[in-house]
């Protein structure tokens, strides 16, 4: 018996999403109003109704419910859809529409209106990506679960580059731990104690690692104990599996040996299908068997409860303020009929305290549209905006090693994500991929349209060679850190309006010489692992590309990593950062800021674990905002 | 006893033909369940006349029919690419699941031919899992017809395919 024949069912409550209208919330007063229903928004609202609070999430994206019938439409929707991005299982809404990587170009006075979503008009334009339906960007998230290292949070003091956090490691340690929990995650203490993360005496993930792939195996022996020399400190390099918030084989020595009891899937038909995950390379854009975490697993929990309640289809379009005390007095939503109507009614909805977790550059668009930069003391809304900065390299290998098996990734390169080079250069970490080239060159479509249609293979013939070409390919993926930059920014601008109206978010997003020297070295070390392996190089950068970055007379292709943060970050200083170490908006009482966009850095770890972690502390410190402005002798005034 | 009529013979025509130009057998071919969906798919898109002419072509030769080429890919990802996007890689990566690096920008409306040619299309949400290209590469489409957790920690297997499987 392993655990999962134990597991109670989490199911979403029939219903749920749709039981509440945006005229019945409107004439309520919640105690929270939280904008959107992802990752954040879950937590937040999850946390809250537990603690008795009653709470509204206003959700833009649609979602019937998080039910068998709308996840296999997704998923139908993406096997019959032919272009096939990651935005691909989801309808187009023009309502609420989010960036499509395959919308990314230049918007110029000719270009059409309704062609992109994300306006970008330099000539350097980034494919980033997140997604505007119920659960949010984790429905299509690839579930990497990287703490951050303990160095990244005083980046400034150790290396003077960056920003300082207003919290260290050790403070975000117990709640790195419950999010670890939510979230699900499967790696081994062992193996993820480097460069200074610690973990308590005992502790245990809730599952052990996913077993690396058969073709992680062949690059670790070639990796393995390879040394590489870095501004006068010499690195040993290996091949680690990453942390992954996806179902495993729990750990039966979990929290002091009472084991961990995975999640499955949350809707009625699938159960017995949530369970662990089976390898179909398909984690981005959606898991056929939700065997990896996504938002709709935390939102069950919080809907179970009955203290939470949910308006889908329903746009936050403006954050209301009192002028004089710069409170919130409510949050202006659009509630449209349908995807394909732009028909919709505006209600205002009030609430005591309000949470935006609507994602970096949604949260930004929205304060920005409601004019609140006006207000801010540090005028620092929208700006420093981050993300990985992704060069990849590939090549091919001597023999077939089993690629397009696994899920996306299960291991990597972690030593360099860490160290004094960080002075002048960025670290980073490395993916390799199991599914192959298909981030860099569309395989293995192409390369059946290479071999078929250019070089006119048939038959046996054909059947083979794609068989070993494919199954021999090696793309290493170099997720690069990028520092807070002022002039990297999410702005509005009146010329750019969705169909309900509401001002697109206009990004200014350039490639800082920090992380292009990094960058430059990962070129290098990606050379110098493929002779070791006996690869032949396949890397080949396009000028002509919206990604193409120059660096020292080379060019480079830097793709967009996902993993948006940075638009109201934290700090001491109400001139220097939008919140305070509890996301807490340092010019208006009642509001917090909760997601990526509060984080100061991104160092090498994908986000999200860390802005979960953040968004349990936070949930916390707003239930007793609560709780003090709901005591009776509180005397506002 | 059954009477054999001749849409089924063009129908196993079409199949022992698509058995010789993709390398799989013509059991396997049936097994898919779409070889009634890609022949009607051929039929529409380029005409009988093409169909037959494409199959009466040499298949072996390099620059043969672009619609044999059409057929062929057809079979391998279950995507339509008409015969003149023959050899166009950018159109491929378009089609390709994942994530897209790759991907040129196809706005909305390039996507939904409205500028009059009409796109690669997917026969079928079933003809995307039901591709030879998984079977080929000793894999299994992304995202259906899972192997199981941790299968992809032991060497692959290439399925035994011999020449003469393929008649
Ligand atoms: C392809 C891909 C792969 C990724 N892989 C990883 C990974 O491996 N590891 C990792 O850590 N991170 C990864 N990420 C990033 C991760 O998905 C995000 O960091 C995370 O989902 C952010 O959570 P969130 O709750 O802040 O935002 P979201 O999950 O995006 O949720 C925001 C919610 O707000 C709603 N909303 C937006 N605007 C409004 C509005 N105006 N009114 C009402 N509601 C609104 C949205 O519909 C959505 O439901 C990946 C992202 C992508 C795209
Ligand atoms: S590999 Fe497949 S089963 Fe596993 S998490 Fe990814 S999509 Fe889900």
């Amino acid at each position: 018996m392993t655990s999962y024949d134990h597991t109670d069912p989490v199911i979403f409550p029939a219903g749920a999403a749709t039981e509440t209208s945006a005229a019945e919330a409107a004439q309520g007063e919640w105690d929270a109003v939280v904008v959107g229903g992802g990752m954040a928004g879950s937590i937040i609202a999850e946390q809250l109704g537990q603690a008795g609070h009653r709470v509204l999430i206003l959700e833009a994206g649609p979602g019937k419910d998080l039910d068998l019938a709308e996840y296999e439409s997704y998923l139908s929707r993406f096997y019959g859809a032919a272009v096939k991005d990651n935005q691909s299982p989801y309808p187009f809404n023009p309502n609420a529409r989010m960036p499509r990587s395959t919308d990314t170009m230049p918007v110029r006075p000719d270009t059409p209106r309704d062609a992109f979503y994300l306006v970008q008009e330099d000539e350097y334009c980034t494919d980033t990506t997140f997604t505007r339906v119920l659960g949010g960007t984790s429905m299509h998230w690839e579930g990497k679960a990287l703490r951050m290292l303990p160095e990244d949070f005083d980046l400034r003091t150790k290396y003077g580059q960056g920003l300082n956090w207003p919290l260290s490691y050790d403070d975000l340690e117990p709640y790195y731990r419950q999010a670890e929990a939510e979230l699900g995650v499967s790696a081994e203490v062992e193996e993820q104690s480097y460069l200074g993360m610690h973990f308590p005496e005992g502790y245990v993930f809730p599952m052990h690692r996913m077993p690396p792939s058969y073709l992680d195996q062949t690059v670790a022996r070639g990796v393995d104990g390879m040394r590489v020399s870095l501004a006068d400190d010499d690195y040993t390099l290996r091949v680690r599996t990453f942390p992954q918030a996806r179902n495993g084989v729990p750990n039966p020595a979990y929290d002091g040996g009472k084991g961990f009891v995975p999640v499955g899937a949350v809707s009625t038909s699938q159960v017995e299908e949530g369970e662990r995950c089976q390898g179909n390379t398909n984690c981005v854009p959606i898991c056929p068997v939700q065997a990896k975490y996504h938002a709709g697993k935390t939102l069950t929990k919080a809907l179970r409860k009955g203290n939470v309640k949910i308006v889908t289809q329903a746009v936050a379009s403006k954050v209301e303020i009192d002028e004089h005390d710069r409170r919130v007095t409510g949050i202006t939503v659009k509630h449209y009929d349908a995807l394909d109507s732009d028909r919709y009614e505006t209600y205002t909805v009030k609430g005591t305290v309000y949470v935006l977790c609507a994602h970096a550059i949604e949260n930004a668009r929205l304060m920005l549209a409601s004019d609140m930069q006006r207000m801010s003391r540090s005028e620092l809304i929208g700006c420093n905006l981050m993300d990985h900065a992704y060069l990849l390299s590939w090549g091919l290998l001597p023999k077939p090693a089993g690629t397009m098996r696994g899920t996306s990734c299960t291991s990597g390169i972690t030593d360099l994500r860490g160290g004094r080079f960080r002075g002048t250069q960025a670290g980073f970490g490395v993916d390799i991929h199991n599914d192959g080239w298909g981030w860099a060159t569309g395989s293995p479509y192409t390369d059946l349209v290479e071999l078929v249609d250019q070089r006119g293979l048939r038959g046996p013939e054909l059947r083979r060679t794609l068989g070993n070409q494919i199954s021999r390919q090696l793309l290493l993926a170099f997720m690069i850190d990028l520092l807070p930059e002022r002039s990297n920014k999410v702005t509005v601008n009146e010329r750019y309006k969705d169909a309900l109206g509401n001002l697109k978010p206009v990004v200014s997003f350039k490639i800082p010489p920090y992380t292009m020297r990094g960058a430059a070295f990962a070129r290098k070390l990606a050379s110098d692992i493929f002779e070791r392996l006996g690869a032949e190089d396949r890397t080949v950068y396009h000028r002509d590309r919206p990604s193409a970055v120059e660096h020292d007379g080379h060019w480079y292709n830097i793709v967009g990593g996902n993993h948006l943060a940075g638009t109201h970050i934290m700090g001491t200083d109400p001139a220097k950062s939008v919140v305070d170490h509890t996301q807490h908006s340092w010019d208006h009482d009642n509001l917090y800021l909760v997601g990526p966009g509060s984080l100061p850095s991104i160092g090498t770890s994908n986000i999200s674990l860390t802005m979960a972690a953040l968004a349990f502390r936070s949930a916390g410190h707003i239930s007793r905002y609560l709780r003090a402005a709901k005591a009776p002798i509180t005397v506002r005034g | 006893m059954t009477q054999e009529t001749s849409a089924d013979t063009e129908l196993r025509d079409f199949v022992r033909f698509s058995a010789a130009v993709t390398g799989f057998s013509e059991f396997d071919l049936w097994g898919t369940g779409q070889a009634e969906a890609y022949h009607r798919t051929a039929l529409e898109q380029v005409g009988p006349e093409a169909v037959r002419a494409a199959m009466a072509a040499d298949p072996s030769a390099v620059h043969a029919d672009p619609v044999v080429k059409s057929i062929i890919k057809l079979w391998y990802v279950g995507v339509w690419y008409r015969p003149e996007q023959a050899g166009r890689l950018d159109v491929a990566a378009w089609t390709a699941p994942g994530r897209s690096g790759a991907k040129p920008a196809v706005p909305e409306g390039g996507r939904d031919g409205e500028d009059g040619s009409s796109p690669p299309f997917v026969v079928s949400p079933d003809a995307y899992t039901e591709g030879l290209l998984w079977r080929a590469i000793g894999a299994h489409p992304s995202g259906a017809k899972a192997p199981g957790y941790g299968s992809w920690a032991t060497p692959p297997a290439f399925e035994d395919h011999h020449e003469e499987e393929v008649r």
